[in-house]
């Protein structure tokens, strides 16, 4: 008797249902956790992907559970009527925001509100290395095409190369979603490694002498010049690529309601309380989309490794790029800067000024790295409005 | 676009891809270009016109002069900073033409010391 209560109750329990994949997927999210907690990986990502994770492969919990419904004859009218019979689990709805592009955007626009584009404005020739920097994206597509993936798939893994969360994640959720975990860890990881990424490669491409230039400081920026910014920039690029309009759009919103100093409040809420509410569930969810039968693949494991060849050629892209406007310009322009053309902000352009600084204790490349940094993040969008062009129809 | 692409297909769409995003970049360079052209040339002259101030911290001590200049570039930097702070204006747009130490017998913190008793009895 009590043997058969004892049995029933572990049948009803998850240990039951466990599956070798699952225990797995749960050790994967408690090294990541580790990552984020003790060393420090990006853990306002890592620490809601890495627990959606474990909450989406705690078996029967039904986190992401789909609702069930069923098609039924109505007794009164005799006609057909969808009815609900189970509701979906709590990460199935949160997830709607990125299944349907709305969370990236978002984060955008908090990011947009984040962002000073002084440094852009003040010297617009730098833009140009947050473009040669999206290389990489392109690299990589042709990398994963020959390596059998779909055409919306290599895109997908293509864009890790931007070194962009939210363009990966909106251009991912769009053309190929069931790879939306292991391009989520890929990319949110790397931007994590960006600084022990990218120094080799930038030290490898330049020589002392180059590394040691002193750029010029820059000229300050007027009030207006900054308010007309964003506002031109979405016409531009928005009539070019419509595609892009999303993410750019929301970006330039941002970056009006701080700088244009009317909207106080709403420039404070977009980078404080509406940024950290979308990451929260942004992160949990993307995290819950990895489930042992789509992540742990050979797929998987290509795609990281596609990743980290997508964020080194960006950075060589962006740094060779920067070697050429070294030779055009006379040797005022530091090719450090080339490395920050890759999306992550601010952490590549701070490697710019860690490097530089090595070279030369006496340079401060920050804020001209800052100028290619934010010109990539517009760059990685309007790559990703390109690839949603030609696969997304 | 069909779903499996050919080597090819790929290579053009990166060549395509890149060259449109070259484009776009560089037109937006373009623009900020022109941007200041048309909304600047006004503020510049103004700020020109603001900066022909000069500024000098002045008095004595020549000899110690020639010596510090060398060492106390970060000395420099600080009081060109907090010039430039009080000003409202940035570095760049003031013309620091001379710094020199002044006489420790008339210490501008006991001058200022005075002052401000003078100040607080009238």
């Amino acid at each position: 008797m009590l043997i058969d209560i004892l049995g029933k109750f572990l049948e009803s329990t998850g240990l039951a249902e466990i599956t070798i994949g699952q225990i797995v997927m749960i050790l994967v999210s408690f090294i990541l956790l580790y990552l984020a907690i003790k060393k420090g990986f990006e853990p306002l990502l890592l620490v809601p992907i890495a627990f959606g994770m474990l909450l989406a492969n705690l078996p029967l919990a039904g986190m992401m559970a789909e609702p069930v419904v069923e098609i039924v004859k109505d007794p009164e009218t005799g006609k057909l009527v969808q009815q609900t019979r189970e509701y979906g689990g709590l990460l199935y709805y949160l997830y709607q925001g990125v299944k349907l592009g709305i969370y990236p955007p978002l984060i955008f626009l908090g990011v947009g509100a984040m962002t000073d584009f002084g440094p852009l404005i003040a010297n617009p020739s730098s833009i140009l290395l947050g473009a040669s920097a999206q290389l990489g994206i392109f690299i990589t597509f042709i990398g994963a095409v020959l390596l059998g993936f779909t055409g919306p798939e290599a895109a997908s893994i293509g864009i890790i190369g931007g070194a962009d969360g939210p363009t990966a994640l909106y251009l991912t959720t769009k053309l190929a979603p069931h790879l939306l975990g292991p391009i989520a860890v890929a990319a949110y990881s790397y931007m994590a490694l960006v600084p022990i990424i990218q120094p080799p490669i930038m030290k490898a491409l330049t020589t002392e002498e180059e590394r040691k230039v002193m750029m010029k400081q820059l000229r300050p920026v007027s009030k207006k010049e900054k308010i007309i910014f964003p506002i031109m920039i979405t016409v531009l690029v928005s009539l070019l690529l419509p595609s892009a309009a999303p993410l750019v759009g929301m970006l330039m919103l941002g970056n009006l309601m701080r700088e244009c100093g009317v909207v106080e409040r709403l420039s404070d809420t977009a980078q404080n309380a509406l940024m950290n509410i979308v990451t929260i569930f942004l992160g949990l969810t993307v995290g819950a989309t990895t489930n042992a039968e789509t992540f742990l693949t050979w797929r998987t494991i290509s795609i990281i490794a596609l990743g980290l060849v997508a964020f080194s050629i960006g950075t060589a892209g962006g740094v060779l790029f920067g070697k050429i406007m070294y030779k055009l310009s006379g040797g005022k322009i530091n090719p450090l800067i080339g490395s920050a053309g890759i999306s992550a902000v601010p952490m590549a352009a701070r490697v710019s000024q860690k490097v530089g600084q090595e070279a030369n204790p006496r340079n401060f490349l920050l804020m001209h790295a800052m100028g290619p940094n934010v010109a990539g993040v517009i760059g990685s969008a309007v790559a990703a409005g390109l690839l949603l062009m030609f696969f997304g129809g | 676009m069909a779903e499996r692409i050919t080597l090819m297909d790929s290579l053009m769409i990166t060549v395509f891809s890149m060259a449109v995003v070259f484009a776009v970049l560089a037109g937006i360079a373009l623009f900020i270009k022109l941007l200041r052209a048309a909304s600047n040339g006004v503020v510049e002259k103004e700020v020109k016109n603001k900066i022909q101030e000069n500024i000098k911290v002045e008095k004595a001590n020549e000899t110690i002069e020639e010596k510090e200049d060398i060492e106390d570039e970060e000395l420099v930097a600080v009081i060109s900073a907090a010039i430039a702070a009080s000003l409202g204006v940035s570095i760049p747009e003031i013309n620091i033409r001379s710094i020199r130490r002044t006489d420790l017998a008339t210490n501008s913190w006991a001058q200022a010391g005075r002052v401000e008793q003078i100040m607080s009895r009238l």
